[in-house]
């Protein structure tokens, strides 16, 4: 089976190995054909070498600019000239875009945000990927001759190498990159995140208040705690909605989907939209004063009490310690 | 200008998740509060598309994809203000949602702006959109949080990885929108509620907008199995008196070594 990666210039060298492991878990055993189309400036990386793939290389003339459409025409060339029966991408923004569209064009089966692989007794190759916000998981059978699949990211981080011996070898494929879109001009780029402390999406750890919070000051609460913890600010969304805190912290389905290493839940029942974006924590501390609040179901530990009172004394028990 | 939003039933995800689960004979979601309502994401398309047509003009119109009693987004749509509605009424397995709402889109003359919600709160594909723009051979634009300008002179903030940036698009176009403290959905007033429930809904058979529909996304995969994976962690309580309660939580977080 052929499959072909295509890492985007925002695909940086930890989802090139992402795809790569992934293309690896969906290859039959010995039999892989395993291909990546590099359209950024990537450096050679792990994963490729160990997936010992055929590494084509077109680096975009264009500094800086990303233009989706011109990705979507190399992208279909790409297709053309190899001919592939999995196509992989990043499910980031730009490979969540990208491949419906591809799809479209190519008349390909779709699979958004694939985490793993399964493969029957026949020998089929099957998709699984989460729905309902990650509490539940489909399997999915293409009846096409391509299939594109965007990869969930970190769902493929760990996943055993197989142990190649090809080296990956390097050659261009003859693509030259379409004039960018007259259509859509950038103005102005990047203005960041107006979010507190650290970045809500790779902080390691996250104190999150909810409508159980009573009122906006109950954050101060919070923010001390994030302190000590070097921990990032999070909110749920019924507290979005009070205009307690800015909707850039919120986490959940319509927020930021987050992982961090420790969860702290204060004064969040635990309504599906939030589960659905912070189930994937390491480790979940819920603080609630409603003993059947349902977030104490998804975590590790629970204490049923008022934070008023819990967490001044939890930054003090945590303060004996660094002192 | 015609402004078009795409609108989806989906559960009412602020209920609580103690019911969920799978049918293992339909393999469908069965949940004993089961409350539909317009999904999260498309309501902030929704909002979006009446703040832009409040400030600037132009006609909005709220698509859906369903069977009849699907309507009832589309009374939520108009008490939202859109100013039309438009039921396309599916009977089984048909075109997919993208090939059905392009066709429509081409049935009222086209669009100037279509907008989606970022994804959605079941099947989470967030295909719709991108497909659709493909289908009607228009630009797509990821996560739009606000739009500005006149028609074929927009300005579209939109939110990148990183940050914000700012797009300037002279054609008509598809975009998802995502939620921003801009953008957060007004709720409906009773006069709005009374208002929607006598608004007229127009209806669209599936199987005449595409009666050959060929290959569409819908028809390429095929579901096996859906099942929820084990994950349940169970919760160790720590009680006692206040104190107890916080020294006991300190001593869990410091065995976590997260080197605070």
């Amino acid at each position: 089976m052929k499959i072909l990666a295509i890492a985007t210039p925002l695909d940086h060298s930890g989802r090139i190995d992402e795809l790569m492991h992934a293309a690896c878990a969906a290859a039959p055993e010995g039999a892989a054909d395993i291909h990546l189309l590099l359209t950024g400036e990537h450096a050679a990386n792990d994963g490729m070498c160990a997936a010992g793939a055929r590494v084509y290389r077109l680096p975009n003339p264009m500094s800086g600019a990303i233009s989706p459409d011109a990705l979507l025409d190399i992208a279909q060339r790409a297709c053309e000239i190899l001919d592939p029966a999995l196509l992989l991408l990043s499910a980031d923004t730009l490979g969540l875009q990208l491949a419906p569209r591809l799809a479209v064009r190519t008349q390909a089966a779709y699979v958004s945000g694939c985490c793993g692989f399964e493969r029957t007794a026949s020998g089929r190759l099957d998709f699984v990927r989460p729905i309902y916000g990650g509490r539940a998981l489909e399997v999915l059978e293409s009846t096409a001759a391509l299939t594109i699949a965007t990869i969930k990211p970190k769902s493929f981080a760990d996943s055993a190498r197989r142990d190649y011996t090809a080296n990956s070898t390097v050659e261009t494929l003859a693509i030259a990159w379409p004039s960018p879109s007259s259509a859509i001009t950038r103005m102005a780029s990047d203005t960041p995140h107006g979010r507190e402390g650290p970045d809500l999406e790779n902080a390691r750890v996250i104190v999150s208040g909810g409508r159980g919070l009573g009122n906006a000051d109950g954050y101060a609460e919070l923010r001390r705690l994030a302190h000590v913890l070097d921990g990032a600010i999070g909110a749920s969304r019924a507290a979005v909605d009070a205009g307690w805190i800015a909707a850039s912290s919120q986490v959940g389905q319509t927020g930021t989907s987050v992982a961090p290493e420790l969860y702290i839940a204060v004064g969040i029942s635990g309504a599906v939209q939030h589960i659905a974006g912070m189930s994937a924590s390491r480790n979940i501390i819920a603080i609630n004063t409603d003993e059947e609040a349902p977030i104490f179901g998804f975590a590790n530990v629970g204490v049923v009490a008022d934070y008023r009172v819990i967490i001044p004394a939890l930054i003090s028990e945590l303060a004996k310690k660094t002192a | 200008m015609r402004l078009f939003v795409c609108i989806k039933q989906a559960l009412d995800w602020n209920s609580s998740t103690k019911d969920f689960r799978i049918d293992p004979a339909t393999q469908q979601v069965a949940v004993s509060f089961a409350r539909h309502r317009i999904d999260q994401f498309d309501e902030i398309a929704l909002q979006v598309a009446r703040q832009y047509r409040d400030r600037t003009g132009g006609e909005l119109r709220a698509l859906t994809v369903g069977a009849e009693e699907t309507d009832d987004v589309l009374r939520h749509a108009h008490a939202m203000n859109v100013d039309q509605s438009t039921l396309i009424e599916t009977t089984g397995q048909q075109a997919s949602t993208a090939q059905l709402l392009a066709a429509a889109i081409t049935h009222y003359g086209g669009a100037s702006i279509v907008l989606c919600g970022r994804t959605s709160s079941d099947n989470g594909t967030g295909q719709t959109g991108p497909a659709l723009a493909e289908h009607l051979g228009l630009p797509f634009i990821a996560n739009i949080v606000h739009i500005e300008g006149d028609e074929h002179a927009w300005l579209c903030r939109c939110e990148t990885p990183t940050g914000y940036e700012l797009l300037k698009v002279n054609s008509p176009f598809v975009a998802s929108v995502t939620n921003a403290a801009s953008n957060v959905p007004r709720a409906p007033t009773m006069k709005d509620v009374m208002r929607a429930h006598r608004a007229k809904i127009d209806v669209l058979a599936a199987a005449t907008l595409c009666p050959a529909p060929g290959s569409g996304l819908a028809q390429n995969t095929r579901v096996t199995r859906r099942y929820i994976p084990e994950t349940s962690r169970s919760c160790r309580r720590f009680d006692g008196a206040p104190h107890e309660q916080a020294n006991a939580l300190a001593m869990y977080i410091r065995s976590l070594s997260i080197g605070a």
